[in-house]
C-alpha cells in the first residue's frame, strides 16, 4: 500500500517535471509594443542585463539627465545594490497603473547569485518604475532599478 | 512566498552547526564515560607512552598539514600559469611559501609518521590508542571538509558558473589523496575498542548527515526552479527570461551541491556505515536526523500549503490575481518533495534494520516518537489559544461599532485550521502509539526516559502558562478595579490570558492523569525519582527491562580461512554479527566452503559472542565451522 502511494507520489511529481520542462522550453519572453511603458521597462530590463549604461541614461527624463551627467551615472556603479558580475536575473510585469501624467510598472525581479552551497541562491522583489511620455516616448522619472543611484552632490 | 522558502532553507543550513556541535558533545560524553573502563588496559600495556604519543602524533598532524597546503600551494601556482589569462602583474609569493612550507613540513611529517608507524608494528597495542585514532579522523574530518567544499568549486567550474580556480583543483587532488592514504591505514588496523568505533562513527555520521543536507537542499532547489519556470510560463508576463533559460546558473550550482552531497552520503552511508547496526549514534542519524528532518520538512511544505489555500478559500489573500497568490506553490512542492523523499527512505531503512539493535533503536524510536507528540501538542495546543482568542474578540466586537475590518476573524481561522489540520493526526497517531506500547507493557515504556522527559516538561509548561496567565488576569482585573475603571477594555485586555489558560486547560488535566497512571503502574519508580534510568549509549546499550546494564557483547575481531569464492558466505556471517571481518584465503587443495544457512549463521553469531577471547578465528571443519579464540 505504501509503496504504491510513494510510487503514485513520484509519478505526479514526474509529470509536473516534465510539464514544467516542456513549459519552460516553450515560453519566451513577452513582446510588448513599441510605445508602451512596458516595452520601456523592458528596454531597459535588456540594457542592464548587457551592462548598457547609455541606453539606460538615455532613458531617463530630461529632468534627471540634468541633474546627473552620464560620467556620474556611470561613476555610481559602485553604490548601487546590484552587482554586474551576477547578472541571472528573471522579471515578470506584475501590474501598469496610470496616475495623472505618470504610469507607474511594477515588475517583480527575481535574482538568482551563487550564494555556495547552505544558501538559497535566491532573492525576489518587487520594484515600481515610473515614466512620463516625452516626445512621444516613454521616459522615467525616477532613476530606475537597477540604474539607481546618481551621485548628484559630486556635480555641483 | 520565496522569502519563506529562504528562511525555511536558511534554518536548515544553520542546523548543520548545531548538529555538529551536538554529535562532538555526544562523543566527548562517550569518551568520557569509557575512559575509566578502559584506563585498565592502557596501564596493563602503555605503549610507547602517552606523553611521547602526544608528541609524536600532535607534531605528526601539524607537518601534515604544513607540507599538504605548501604542495596545494605549489600546484595551485602551476595550474595558475598554465591556465594563463590576463596577468597583469605576476607574484612568485605563493611560490615562495609553497615550497617553505613542503621543504619544512614534509621531511618533519615523513620522520615522525616512520616513527610512529615502526611503534605500531613492533607494539600492537599502539593500534588501540585514543590519540592515533583522534589524529587519524580529525585529519579525515580537515581534509573531508576541503574536499567537499573544492569539489563544490570545481564542479562550478566545469559547469561555468564560476571562475578557474588553480586552488580548488589543487586541493581537491592533495587532500583527496590524504584521506585516501589515512583511509587505507584506517581499514588495515581497524576498529578493535569501543571508544575507537564510537570516533570513527562520530565522523561516520557527521559526514553522512552533511552529505544527506547537500543532496537534500541541491535536489530541492533544482525541483524548485524547474517548477518555478513551469508555473512562471502558465501564468506571468516574462519581461526579462535571465539569462539561459532553465540551465541558468543558479540551477548549475545547485546540481553542483546536489553532486558533491550525494558522493559524501553515498561514501559515507551507503557505503562506509553499511554494516554497523549495533550503534546507538546511527539510530540518533536515523531518526533525530533523518526521519524527524524529512517529517519537519513534509509538515512545513503541508503547512504552508494548506495555509495559503484556505488563506485563498477565505479571500483573505493580499496578491493582486490568485496566479500571484498561489506563487508558492513551486517551492511549497519541491519541499514537500524533498522531506517526503528523506522521510521514505529512512523509514524504509529504520524497518529494515529493525530487529539488529535492538535497544539502541527503540531509544532513538522513543526520543522520535515522544519529539513528534511534543510537536503535536504545541499544535493543537497554539490552535486552542488562537481559536478562543478569535471567539472573544468576536463576542467583545459584538459590543463595539466595527468601522473597517468586520471580518478579521477570517485570518486567525485560516491559522487555527491549518494547526489543527496538522497537529491533530501528528499527535494523535504517535501518542496513540505511544499509549498502545503502554497499554502493551512493552519495553518498560512507562520508564523510560524519554516518556518521563515528555510528561515533565508538558506539566511544567502548562503548569507555568497557567500560572502565569491566572497572574495576568487577577492583575488586570485588580488594576481597572482600584482605577474605578472597569470597562470593555478590561475584558479585551483579559483575552490573551483566557486564552492561554484554556489551551493549558486542555492539556494539563490529561497529562497529570497519565502521570499519576504512570506512577501507580511503577510505584518503585516513583518513590525513586531522582534515578532515572538510562537511555543506552554508543555500544553499552541499557536493557530493557529497566534492571541493571547487562555487559552488551562485545565486537571481536573475527577471521574467517575460506576458499577464494567464498563471498556468499563472508556476508552471511557478516550481517550475522552486523560488522566486518577478515578474511584469509585458503590456498590448499582441499580447501572447501561450509554452506550455513541463515539460522546456522545467527548460532555462530552468537558462538562468536560467547567466546573468552577477543580475537576469533572461523576454521572450516567438514560441513561446520569451527570457533577458536585468543587474546
Amino acid at each position: 500500500m505504501t509503496k504504491w502511494w510513494i510510487i503514485g507520489a513520484a509519478a505526479v511529481l514526474g509529470a509536473l517535471l516534465i510539464g514544467s520542462i516542456v513549459l519552460a522550453l516553450l515560453s519566451k519572453e513577452t513582446e510588448f509594443a513599441p510605445g508602451t511603458p512596458e516595452h520601456a521597462v523592458q528596454t531597459l530590463l535588456r540594457a542592464a542585463e548587457d551592462d548598457d549604461i547609455e541606453t539606460a541614461y538615455a532613458m531617463l527624463s530630461r529632468e534627471l539627465q540634468e541633474k546627473c551627467a552620464l560620467e556620474d551615472y556611470t561613476d555610481s556603479g559602485g553604490y548601487r545594490h546590484y552587482d554586474n558580475g551576477d547578472r541571472d536575473i528573471r522579471a515578470t510585469l506584475r501590474d501598469a497603473k496610470v496616475v495623472g501624467d505618470t504610469t507607474f510598472v511594477e515588475v517583480r525581479i527575481t535574482q538568482f547569485y551563487g550564494g555556495g552551497p547552505f544558501d538559497s541562491g535566491e532573492s525576489s522583489y518587487n520594484q515600481r518604475y515610473a515614466l512620463q511620455q516625452e516626445s512621444s516616448e516613454w521616459k522615467f522619472t525616477e532613476y530606475p532599478w537597477p540604474y539607481d543611484y546618481c551621485d548628484e552632490e559630486d556635480d555641483e | 512566498m520565496p522569502d519563506v522558502l529562504f528562511f525555511v532553507f536558511s534554518i536548515l543550513g544553520s542546523l548543520i552547526p548545531i548538529a555538529l556541535i551536538g554529535l562532538i558533545v555526544y562523543g566527548i560524553i562517550v569518551w568520557r564515560r569509557r575512559s575509566s573502563a578502559d584506563s585498565r588496559d592502557d596501564d596493563a600495556d602503555p605503549g610507547i607512552g602517552t606523553v611521547r604519543r602526544l608528541y609524536f602524533y600532535v607534531v605528526a598532524f601539524i607537518s601534515l598539514m604544513m607540507a599538504a597546503t605548501g604542495i596545494v600551494m605549489l600546484l595551485q601556482f602551476i595550474l595558475d600559469s598554465v591556465s594563463g589569462g590576463g596577468v597583469l602583474s605576476e607574484s612568485t609569493t605563493r611560490l615562495a611559501a609553497g615550497v617553505s612550507l613542503v621543504v619544512v613540513g614534509a621531511p618533519l611529517w615523513f620522520f615522525h609518521w616512520r616513527y610512529i608507524q615502526r611503534a605500531v608494528s613492533e607494539q600492537p597495542v599502539e593500534t588501540r590508542s585514543i590519540v592515533r585514532k583522534l589524529y587519524i579522523y580529525i585529519t579525515f574530518a580537515v581534509s573531508g571538509s576541503i574536499v567537499i567544499y573544492t569539489a563544490y568549486g570545481t564542479l562550478d567550474w566545469i559547469f561555468g558558473t564560476g571562475d578557474f580556480s588553480g586552488y580548488n583543483i589543487a586541493a581537491l587532488i592533495i587532500w583527496s589523496a590524504v584521506w585516501m592514504f589515512h583511509w587505507l591505514v584506517e581499514e588495515r588496523e581497524g576498529q578493535p575498542t569501543p571508544d575507537i568505533r564510537a570516533i570513527r562513527r562520530l565522523y561516520i555520521y557527521i559526514a553522512a548527515l552533511v552529505g544527506v543536507v547537500m543532496l537534500s537542499l541541491g535536489i530541492g532547489r533544482i525541483l524548485y526552479f524547474i517548477l518555478l519556470e513551469g508555473y512562471d510560463a502558465l501564468t506571468a508576463v516574462p519581461l526579462l527570461t535571465g539569462e539561459s533559460g532553465l540551465w541558468r546558473p543558479a540551477l548549475r550550482e545547485m546540481l553542483a551541491v546536489a553532486i558533491v552531497g550525494a558522493g559524501t552520503w553515498a561514501l559515507h552511508w551507503l557505503y562506509i556505515a553499511r554494516r554497523d547496526y549495533d550503534s546507538a549514534l546511527r539510530q540518533v542519524y536515523l531518526y533525530i536526523f533523518a526521519v524527524l528532518g524529512g517529517v519537519m520538512t513534509t509538515l512545513t511544505a503541508l503547512g504552508i500549503i494548506i495555509h495559503e489555500f484556505l488563506t485563498w478559500l477565505f479571500g483573505t489573500y493580499g496578491a493582486d490575481t490568485v496566479a500571484q497568490h498561489f506563487e508558492f506553490l513551486p517551492g511549497s512542492v519541491a519541499l514537500l518533495s524533498v522531506g517526503v523523499a528523506l522521510w521514505a527512505y529512512h523509514w524504509y531503512r529504520v524497518r529494515h534494520e529493525a530487529g539488529m539493535s535492538a535497544d539502541a533503536t527503540l531509544s532513538a524510536r522513543r526520543a522520535y516518537t515522544y519529539i513528534l507528540t511534543a510537536i503535536g501538542t504545541g499544535a493543537l495546543a497554539v490552535a486552542i489559544f488562537m481559536l478562543v482568542g478569535a471567539a472573544l474578540n468576536l463576542i467583545l466586537a459584538q459590543f463595539a461599532d466595527v468601522v473597517v475590518g468586520g471580518d478579521r476573524w477570517k485570518r486567525p481561522l485560516v491559522n487555527i485550521i491549518t494547526l489543527a489540520i496538522l497537529g491533530a493526526p501528528v499527535w494523535g497517531y504517535y501518542w496513540r502509539d505511544i499509549q498502545s506500547r503502554v497499554d502493551a507493557d512493552s519495553d518498560g515504556e512507562i520508564l523510560a526516559t524519554s516518556r518521563r522527559i515528555f510528561l515533565f516538561a508538558a506539566l511544567g509548561v502548562g503548569v507555568l502558562a497557567l500560572l502565569g496567565s491566572v497572574s495576568a488576569l487577577l492583575f488586570l482585573f485588580l488594576r481597572d478595579l482600584l482605577d474605578v475603571a472597569l470597562s470593555l477594555n478590561t475584558l479585551e485586555d483579559m483575552t490573551i490570558p483566557v486564552a492561554t489558560i484554556a489551551a493549558a486547560a486542555a492539556f494539563l488535566p490529561y497529562y497529570w492523569a497519565v502521570y499519576r497512571q504512570d506512577q501507580d503502574a511503577a510505584p518503585e519508580i516513583a518513590l525513586e525519582d531522582a534515578t532515572v534510568r538510562p537511555e543506552p549509549i554508543e555500544g553499552h546499550a541499557a536493557s530493557a527491562s529497566g534492571e541493571p546494564d547487562e555487559p552488551q557483547s562485545p565486537r571481536k575481531h573475527v577471521t574467517l580461512l575460506v576458499p577464494a569464492d567464498a563471498d556468499a558466505l563472508v556476508r552471511q556471517i557478516q550481517d550475522a554479527l552486523g560488522y566486518d571481518i577478515e578474511v584469509l584465503r585458503w590456498a590448499d587443495a582441499d580447501a572447501a566452503t561450509p554452506a550455513l544457512t541463515d539460522e546456522d549463521c545467527a548460532e555462530l553469531a552468537q558462538s562468536i559472542v560467547d567466546t573468552a577471547g577477543r580475537y576469533v578465528l572461523l576454521i572450516p571443519y567438514g560441513d561446520v565451522l569451527r570457533v577458536l579464540s585468543h587474546d
